[in-house]
């Protein structure tokens, strides 16, 4: 009796030991993982560190920077909104319909994720800009005159964030193996019941990520906004706007506004990932139960 | 349950997609199921998808409950959500992000019913498979078995006319497919339209259907009842299907003669020139020493493999026949049998089914 | 363990190395301008470089970019030799060291530019919340030089925009985006579509003396060089070159 426990004891320390080795990670992983991380981490801490902690309330509270708040979360927030509008069907017409030409307007739609911003601006300039042919018959018709206006910040958002959402909906979609609408279409769901009831469920997950990537992407735009939009306080200068023009004067001022921004994007993300964006950990959790498989 | 007037299936399908050309008829008169069988890539999936109206045909045309749904000669092609038929898939492609009662529902709300009614319904006819505790669960906690009732119920529930299941067991494990096997059974059995089962199990075949086509490389070799399709398999697929042996040879009178150069005796002796003979597994019966009874085909052979399968046991004998001999695990273990041992074997003629090649 | 460290290494060295700034010394001389100066101090280095007072094979780089936004470049550590900001403001708030005195070479005044096929709008029509008009942020030379200007004609400007370099301000109104905008008067002058309404005399104050000062920066590569420079811009090459630009000469 005594040998058999004798005989145990050494093989389960050492099945122990080589699980522990046989799940750690390969070494080139954690190296070039670790300096992913870095390259995010070591320019917030540089950040963190120069932050004018005794006054950063005192700063934060000062009306211009509550205005840029204002409008950095109106236009963010309604880029976001309109990005999703046309987007979302956007990417279904790419990922689910032929027609001549779906190559070329995929690329298209990419093509502001890869223009400088300022391009993309003057670009916006040149569409709706007083002397466009748009800009003249809104502003003789209507008086309105894009450049220079709040919502010229919502359409110069728009324009950089609608890329993000729609070549991430186009993805989760095009991933989809088509049979659970194939299945919907013989239960009699029109191809407008199925993409309602259908393939918006099942991508919920990246339709979450789009969205708030392209949020995250206006929230964050400059070039495009200031070359477009101009800069002024009060009406079109956002967070970014501002933190260029305190750069220039109060630097304390401006990073006390860029850690604003980082605030509220960790806000964005962190509560938007519990509650919408299922993990691997979370997705276990809602769990099959083991009974009668 | 609709109270339209139900017809039957007739069906000419031809069709072109890759490597498969489908050329195929199929006939299901209402209440009837037909199992259609094959191996992989021979069609059975593409079938399904035309009847389904998921993608037209190329060429004939499918006619269903007095309707022409599909013709392309005349430019018909009612589409799949127009079509009133039930599909039941192997993986059943339930809405995970549904309940199961709103799964159900599904169907019926696509048809304009209201949605407490649509409920009502679904919650009754999941009642009646036995899944009535079940109803609000999301069907991503669902076991298989359960989930595939609740897929059965959501192609049942709007009331279709033809009611299509697409290998329904394949992915339970067996005890659950006992299970989900009896429930099909009571349900196709009160299923006034016709239904078509697309499943490699010849249990199944056996269990649910009426009738058998097999299909093979896009056309279909045999039409048959369940023991026709056992008793005269047409082609070495069909027998391997059922288990049952098939040897080609040469008839002469009530002698057969094989490939090998071996004779076989016959009882139907009406035969002349080339023949298929079936024989089951357990027709022939194995000894030690040449025995004496009444069977006309006696031969001495050795054994090539030997498979238990709980009470029997499977052998596969080499020359002079290469054949599947199943007998009782009693009988085997009796005999002491090893790969390499001699046996005698023996079949009577009248276990020998012909029918020309 | 081991084959981290190594792999860790390798890595790290290979990114140090391939980072860090390997200047020639004595052949690259940088220039770090303001906005406004940028076409002025292309030529300039272009006559710099072919003049006998260089040596063989001198390249001078000009970085041209908002006065506060070099200023900042500088004070966090980028190279430079000679600073030229629109105002001695951001000398004074520079904390990279210099070496000597730094030397008046140009002068320059704010202007209201316009398109030129467009009617004029002087300084006084800046109230006017009907027209599309901008000046420079307040925080660049152009835009503090902007905010005095309208002090002293008594003005309260509705600005549609506040442009971050003089450069972006006088392109929009070339373009027609804008109505009007407080530029310098190179500025004007670099560009035909634009034409300018001066200040009225009333609002000539003497804060409104926009100078360019060049400074030779302690941190320089190659000192010689940037001290020829300097007094390169004193000589009359340099000064007929300024002058042609629509400069004023100290």
């Amino acid at each position: 009796m005594n040998d058999e426990h004798a005989d145990r004891r050494p093989t389960r320390r050492a099945s122990s030991r080589s699980r522990r080795a046989a799940n750690r990670p390969p070494a080139v992983l954690i190296v070039l993982g670790s300096l992913g991380a870095l390259i995010v981490l070591v320019p917030l801490v540089g950040l963190l560190g120069r932050a004018p902690w005794g006054s950063l309330l005192e700063r934060l509270g000062d009306d211009a920077v509550l205005e840029a708040l204002r409008i950095s979360l109106i236009t963010s927030v309604a880029a976001a909104a309109i990005a999703t509008v046309v987007g979302v069907p956007l990417a279904w017409l790419l990922a689910r319909t032929q027609f001549p030409g779906r190559r070329l307007l995929r690329a298209v739609v990419t093509l502001p994720m890869v223009l400088p911003p300022v391009v993309g601006g003057a670009a916006l300039l040149f569409a709706f800009g007083r002397r466009s042919p748009v800009g003249e018959f809104l502003d003789e018709q209507f008086g309105i005159v894009l450049p220079f206006s709040t919502t010229g910040v919502i359409i110069a958002n728009t324009f950089v964030a609608l890329p993000f959402l729609v070549v991430t909906v186009e993805g989760a979609i095009a991933a989809l193996d088509g049979r659970h609408e194939s299945a919907a279409a013989t239960l009699g769901a029109s191809r407008l019941t199925v993409f309602r009831r259908v393939v918006l469920p099942m991508i919920r997950p990246s339709l979450v990520a789009g969205i708030v990537l392209a949020w995250a992407r206006a929230f964050g735009e400059f070039g495009a906004t200031i070359t477009f939009a101009g800069n002024l306080p009060g009406r079109t200068q956002t967070l970014p706007l501002a933190v260029f023009a305190e750069l220039d004067g109060e630097r304390d001022t401006a990073i006390a506004i860029s850690l604003l921004m980082v605030a509220v994007s960790i806000g964005v993300l962190v509560t938007l990932r519990e509650r919408w964006w299922p993990t691997g950990a979370t997705r276990e959790g809602a769990g099959r139960t083991e009974v009668d498989r | 349950m609709s109270t339209t007037v139900r017809g039957g299936l007739v069906a000419e399908l031809e069709f072109q997609r890759g490597d498969l050309e489908l050329d195929a008829t199929l006939r299901v008169e209402p209440g009837e199921v037909l199992a259609l069988v094959g191996p992989n890539g021979a069609g059975k999936s593409t079938i399904l998808e035309l009847l389904a109206g998921l993608t037209p045909v190329d060429a004939g045309s499918i006619r269903l409950a007095e309707t022409l749904v599909d013709d392309p000669g005349s430019g018909v092609f009612i589409t799949a959500e127009q079509r009133r038929t039930g599909v039941v898939f192997q993986d059943h492609l339930l809405f995970d992000h549904l309940s199961a009662a709103d799964n159900v529902a599904f169907g019926l709300r696509c048809r304009g019913v209201r949605r407490t009614e649509a409920r009502r319904r679904a919650s009754e006819l999941l009642t009646a498979l036995g899944l009535g505790a079940y109803s609000d669960r999301k069907t991503s906690e669902l076991s298989g078995g359960q989930a595939q009732r609740v897929a059965l119920a959501r192609a049942l529930a709007p009331g279709p006319d033809l009611l299509l299941l697409d290998e329904p067991l394949s992915a339970l494990d067996v005890e659950t497919r006992r299970d989900i096997r009896r429930t099909l059974v009571e349900q196709l059995a009160v299923f006034p339209g016709p239904a078509i089962v697309v499943t490699h199990d010849p249990t199944d075949a056996m269990v649910l259907a009426d009738r058998v086509a097999v299909i093979e490389h896009g056309r279909i070799t045999q039409v048959g009842t369940v023991d026709e399709v056992r008793t005269h398999p047409a082609t070495p697929y069909a027998a391997s299907l059922v288990g049952t042996n098939l040897l080609d040879g040469i008839a002469d009178g009530t002698t057969v003669e094989l490939a090998s150069g071996h004779h076989l005796t016959v009882a139907d002796g009406s035969h002349l020139g080339p023949v298929r003979l079936a024989i089951r597994p357990e027709a022939v019966s194995l000894h030690p020493d040449r025995p004496s009874g009444s069977q006309r085909n006696v031969w001495s052979t050795t054994i090539e493999v030997i498979e238990p399968m709980g009470d029997t046991t499977r052998l596969t004998l080499g020359e002079p026949i290469h054949l599947a001999v199943d007998i009782t695990a009693a009988a085997a273990d009796a005999l002491k049998l090893a790969p390499g041992s001699e046996v005698w074997a023996a079949v009577k003629a009248t276990e020998v089914s012909i029918q020309p090649a | 363990m081991r084959r981290v460290g190594v792999a860790a290494a390798i890595t790290i060295g290979t990114l140090v190395s391939a980072c860090g700034d390997t200047s020639d010394s004595g052949a690259t001389l940088r220039v770090f301008a303001a906005a406004s100066l940028s076409d002025l101090m292309t030529d300039l280095a272009t006559a710099f470089e072919t003049s006998d007072v260089a040596t063989d094979g001198v390249d001078v780089v000009v970085n041209a970019a908002g006065s506060s936004t070099l200023r900042l470049q500088l004070d966090e550590g980028a190279n430079g030799d000679v600073f030229t900001p629109a105002n001695t403001e951001q000398l004074l708030l520079l904390d990279a060291g210099t070496v000597g005195e730094p030397v008046v070479f140009a002068t320059n005044r704010l202007v209201s530019a316009h398109r030129a096929d467009e009617p004029p709008i002087g300084i006084e029509r800046y109230g006017d919340s009907g027209l599309v008009l901008g000046a420079c942020a307040p925080s660049v030379p152009c835009g503090a030089f902007a905010a005095v200007a309208f002090d002293a004609a008594g003005v309260e400007p509705s600005l549609d925009t506040q442009e971050p370099d003089v450069r972006s301000l006088a392109s929009k109104v070339a373009e027609g985006e804008l109505d009007a905008g407080l530029v310098y008067v190179t500025d004007v002058l670099a560009d035909t579509r634009l034409a300018a309404v001066e200040l009225p005399s009333s609002v000539d104050v003497q804060e409104l003396d926009v100078v360019y000062p060049i400074v030779q920066l302690a941190d320089a590569a190659s000192p010689e060089l940037a001290g020829a420079f300097v007094e390169f811009l004193g000589t009359d090459t340099a000064r007929s070159i300024i002058a042609a630009h629509g400069f004023g000469l100290p």
